[in-house]
């Protein structure tokens, strides 16, 4: 415990904790967008694991990392129109179709590995991302480690904060977005459609879900493993929730859920005499306060999980 | 509608029935109820016939896998899954196998493969024991072999238990003659007996080379999180350790990632992992796991399968070592000594505990 104050310490605390929330940020401002339309994407994990796959399977066949990288948005929307199609078309129950998509997922993603590339004891490996240092931020002390010499799909993942804020609260996109979630009866009579919102939406949420499983398979190694993702879709779906539905709120939530993942590993490295499932829980404990709404109200949007029926 | 769903309905379940009664041709047995996963039980005289007859090709013997894990876990299951493909090329006996069996699934899988009559189950973890011994004893006829159990029950259920602590116990003493900065970080999935046992017995072993040896340990409570598994070994490396091991199958992938970002050495563990990283790993200590199948298939046609634990290690040809190129003959000389010690039983299981 002695020396766990110390700034090396903090700047490789902090460093970790970018790194560690960064594929939740993508999927939960993904989640965002699709619940913001009033579709809860459950699906968000098995969106990653394809993006995470694809991303792969892109940089593998081209030798281009952000051809994978392109490969994983397009696969994310791929499992996201087929998410939409059965809730926002059929109009099935979002929840149950979201955990099939989950399933789905995990099948998908293993049986093409094993048909393209076998089954291997070493895992393939290809051209992945490499941190990219930021000329001048990158030298600011303290700061610029831990922000600026990141990949660059780190970089993305926090324009798309500022961007997705811009969206919501200053174009007419984002205002029939947060209509059609909250009053889609009032936005049809208005002439916004529905659905067509709600699939825009949805495919927006696999896009950045792909996105973030890429930063796994490729920002962050430079393989893919079977679910490797892990539940970091599932603690997205509650960032999103955490963070009241808003851009900066999901930001924050991602954060936090980082911190507490980075937090957890040193603490429990430096031997503290807390029982270790404890400080394992800490991530997931955090999700169960945001869930249950402790931290302040949480107003989700009125029609979200209701398909709409003209 | 509703009739027409109903129609649809009783088509499909005829469908099913059909379809799971061909399989078999002979009535169901009464224990079949029990199963929920099972279309529907069939009988098991055709195997019996073949459990009598051992000289016949062994085309006949019904064999299942189950595997609590995916088959590219590049770990524990994975090498599992070369017993099978072992199985089949030495022996001629097809086998089959389910990978990611869920722990609540346990029973009814047994139940369905002790009604379906297969001869001979394998259940690849010891979480899979107490669902054995609990189903067991209503199918006579099948045999359950659970793979790193070292208890058995009459009649039927059998364990064949992998010492893993001698392993970790290698790893540490390459661990220990390998490092600088006189610390090192292991990495567990959960802390299972079996998991913290290897943990301290590579802190052990490195210990015994040099006491001052400093070994932090930590969980990472998965078998799959390869980031975890990475930020971990990072944080160890930031913290000073200058070799890592890693014994939670795909999360050690991360750890040697880490390794080879922060410059520092890893101990490939249960598959040779050399190739993973050449010039971070050291030097793998591997799993004989194939062998295990191979040995048992070959108990099962030569009717001496015994519902017995056994415990195997070094002595058993169960551990093997995948060296380098970069480990000097002195650190080899270390490792074949120990393992000499480990075959002739001088060494305590230093396992602390819970």
């Amino acid at each position: 415990m002695k020396d766990i104050f110390n700034i090396t310490f903090l700047i490789a605390l902090l460093s970790a904790s970018i790194r560690l929330s960064v594929p939740i940020l993508f999927a939960a401002l993904g989640g965002m967008y699709s619940e913001r339309s009033g579709v809860v994407n459950i699906g968000l994990e098995g969106m990653m694991l394809v993006g995470a796959f694809a991303g792969v399977v892109g940089s593998y066949f081209t030798g281009s990392y952000w051809i994978g990288a392109m490969v994983a948005v397009l696969s994310g929307m791929l499992m996201a129109a087929l998410f939409a199609l059965i809730t926002v078309k059929i109009k099935i129950n979002q929840i149950v179709s979201g955990v099939a998509i989950n399933l789905l997922a995990v099948g998908v993603t293993s049986f093409f590995y094993r048909a393209l590339f076998g089954i291997t004891t070493v895992p393939i490996t290809v051209n992945a991302f490499s941190p990219v240092s930021i000329p001048i931020l990158s030298d600011i002390p303290i700061i610029g480690e831990i922000l600026f010499k990141q990949t660059v799909l780190v970089y993305i993942a926090f324009l798309l904060v500022p961007i997705s804020h811009y969206i919501f609260y200053k174009t007419s996109l984002g205002l029939s977005i947060r209509t059609v979630g909250e009053h889609p009866m009032a936005a049809d009579t208005v002439g916004i459609p529905v659905s067509k919102v709600r699939i825009v939406c949805v495919l927006i949420s696999g896009a950045l879900a792909g996105l973030g499983g890429s930063f796994l398979s490729l920002g962050q190694f430079n393989m893919f493993v079977d679910n490797m993702v892990s539940g970091r879709g599932f603690i997205a779906v509650a960032a999103v929730i955490f963070g009241k539905w808003s851009p900066t709120g999901v930001l924050m939530a991602s954060l936090i859920f980082g911190v507490a993942d980075a937090l957890q590993i040193r603490i429990q490295m430096a031997g503290v005499s807390i029982p270790y499932q404890f400080l394992l829980m800490f991530p997931y404990l955090l999700t169960v306060v945001a869930v249950t709404g402790i931290v302040g109200r949480t107003t989700s949007p009125k029609a979200l999980g209701n398909p709409y029926e003209k | 509608m509703f009739k027409r769903r109903s129609i649809i309905a009783l088509l499909i379940i005829s469908v099913l029935i059909l379809a799971s009664l061909s399989g078999c041709g002979s009535q169901p047995k009464e224990e079949a109820p029990a199963a929920p996963a099972a279309p529907a039980a069939s009988g098991d005289e055709g195997n019996k016939e073949a459990a009598q007859t051992p000289e016949d090709s062994g085309k006949d013997y019904k064999i299942v896998l189950l595997l609590p894990g995916p088959i590219n876990d590049q770990g524990w299951n994975a090498t599992a899954y070369e017993g099978l493909q072992m199985v089949e090329k030495d022996l001629g006996i097809k086998m089959e196998y389910i990978e990611s069996v869920q722990q609540a699934d346990f029973e009814a899988v047994f139940t369905d493969y002790g009604s379906r009559g297969y001869d001979l189950v394998f259940a690849h973890g010891t979480q899979f024991y107490d669902a054995a011994v609990n189903v067991g004893p209503q199918f006579p006829d099948t045999f359950y072999m659970v793979i790193n159990s070292e208890e058995g029950q009459e009649p039927n259920v059998g364990g064949i238990g992998v010492r893993e602590w001698e392993g970790g116990y290698i790893a540490g003493i390459i661990a220990g003659m390998n490092t600088d900065t006189k610390k090192m970080g292991a990495i567990g999935s959960f802390p299972f007996p079996v998991i913290a046992g290897t943990l301290d017995a590579f802190e052990a072993a490195a210990q015994r080379i040099d006491p001052e040896i400093q070994v932090t340990k930590t969980y990472v409570n998965s078998w799959e999180d390869i980031q975890k598994g990475k930020e971990t070994a990072l944080a160890m490396a930031e913290a000073g350790s200058d070799v890592i091991f890693c014994s939670a199958n795909e999360v050690g992938l991360g750890s040697i990632e880490a390794s080879k970002t922060k410059g520092v050495k890893a101990v490939g563990y249960i598959s040779p992992q050399n190739e993973v990283a050449p010039g971070t790993v050291l030097s793998s200590v591997i799993y004989n796991t194939p062998g295990l199948f191979k040995g048992t298939v070959q108990q099962l046609i030569d009717g001496e399968l015994k519902p017995v634990g056994a415990s195997l290690g070094w002595a058993d040809g169960v551990l093997d070592m995948q060296w380098t190129d970069d480990i000097g003959q002195d650190v080899k000389d270390a490792v074949y000594e120990a393992i000499d010690e480990l075959k002739a039983g001088k060494i305590e299981n230093p396992y602390k505990g819970e």
